[in-house]
């Protein structure tokens, strides 16, 4: 699994996101599979007691049976669609959407990997690039984590979230991330936060990723004396899980189903229930920019903005 | 032109008698630098706090929750300064 990619990753995309998306979806989309599914994996340790720990975690986490359809992508197709439903916000469905699928195609690289194509098919996709080893708990878990190349993975995505550090600008929250979403202008409201507040929540879970990626580095590297393993599928001390080999030919069948059946049913979806919403969240989006227009003279109406 | 709002001012802060142009340049820059050095604080607390405590702060609520809190309780101290200055 990844830990710090999930938070920096977000910026990544807010930044390359060429049409207006929501932030805050982004950040829980990114989020949102290991949010549901993290505490069995390492369970709660108290003393000698686990408690609520899953008996094999990388079935439970990844697999099926298990709850590893949260790291697939209709999984973030149906979220991000009841989302839609209930708010009619193209940005939460677009930033949702969009969160969830990094999280899915990021999670690809352990040695576990996830079912990108379920329900049509179980197949596991993996690179195999770090061990997943979930099974150590959390401490074990962090310590290959950040002795192989999964750190090296979160520091590349904090070199990547630094490329774009106009992203960080209080000028780009105040003219770009707010006017996006009216969530901010609520927790403003909700919660009396300053403008000091709000752009310190913004850019905190960057913060927050960063200082992880290096705090975890450091204590793998000098309290734990964990020996760095930078070679591919490493590190080479953690007993790491390996889903059994399949033959090329049902491992091309399952793909060829799964890709047709996730792409069917994301142009179902749209072509008779997304479109229709999206379509309608556009003219309430017109009427009350009107609205607005009628309610106070003199206010120019922007419906170029839709 | 930054809005009271985007530079974390209160309106009557921002509609009060400003410097020249030169002046207000330089206290914009001072007091980016000042929201520079804040961040890489909390950054370096927390980097330090997250090796000893470990989850108990590294996690998705400690953690970005002490990043604000630091953040707005020390931008608050230097702005009870800076009007004590006054």
């Amino acid at each position: 699994m990844s830990w710090a990619a999930h938070e920096l990753e977000s910026y990544f995309i807010q930044k390359h996101t060429k049409v207006s998306v929501s932030y805050l979806a982004i950040l829980i989309g990114c989020l949102l599979p290991d949010m549901l599914t993290k505490l069995p994996v390492y369970g709660i340790n108290i003393g000698n007691l686990s408690l609520l720990k899953a008996s094999v975690p990388y079935q439970y986490h990844r697999g099926w049976p298990g709850v590893g359809f949260t790291h697939t992508l209709l999984f973030g197709l149906l979220v991000a669609a009841l989302v839609f439903r209930f708010t009619g916000s193209r940005e939460w469905f677009l930033g949702l959407l969009l969160g969830q699928w990094a999280h899915v195609l990021t999670d690809v690289f352990d040695s576990v990997g996830t079912m990108v194509f379920f329900p049509f098919t179980t197949q596991h996709y993996t690179t195999g690039m770090w061990a997943y080893a979930a099974q150590q708990g959390r401490y074990g878990d962090a310590a290959a984590y950040y002795s192989s190349l999964g750190g090296m993975w979160d520091f590349l995505w904090l070199a990547l979230a630094l490329t774009g550090f106009r992203v960080f600008s209080k000028s780009y929250f105040f003219r770009t991330v707010v006017p996006a979403d009216p969530a901010w202008a609520w927790l403003r409201r909700r919660f009396r936060m300053s403008p000091t507040a709000m752009l310190a929540l913004y850019r905190a879970f960057f913060v927050y990723g960063a200082c992880r990626a290096i705090s975890w580095f450091l204590w793998a590297r000098f309290v734990d004396h964990a020996p760095l393993d930078l070679r591919w599928g490493g590190p080479y001390w953690v007993d790491k899980v390996v889903l059994p080999a399949q033959s090329w030919q049902s491992y091309l069948a399952n793909t060829l189903v799964g890709v047709i059946g996730v792409a069917l049913t994301c142009y179902l979806a749209w072509r008779f229930v997304l479109s229709r919403w999206w379509r309608e969240a556009g003219e309430r989006r017109v009427g009350v920019v009107a609205a607005k227009a009628v309610d106070v003279p003199g206010a120019g109406s922007n419906p170029g903005h839709d | 032109m930054v809005s009271p709002l985007e530079s974390g001012q209160s309106e009557d802060e921002a509609s009060g008698p400003s410097g020249d142009e030169a002046s207000g340049d330089e206290q914009r820059y001072r007091e980016s630098r000042r929201e520079v050095a804040i961040y890489i604080a909390a950054g370096i607390s927390l980097i330090l706090l997250g090796v000893v405590l470990r989850t108990a702060i590294l996690n998705w609520i400690v953690g970005p929750a002490f990043v604000v809190t630091f953040v707005v309780v020390t931008n608050g101290w230097f702005g009870r300064r800076k009007d004590a200055r006054r």
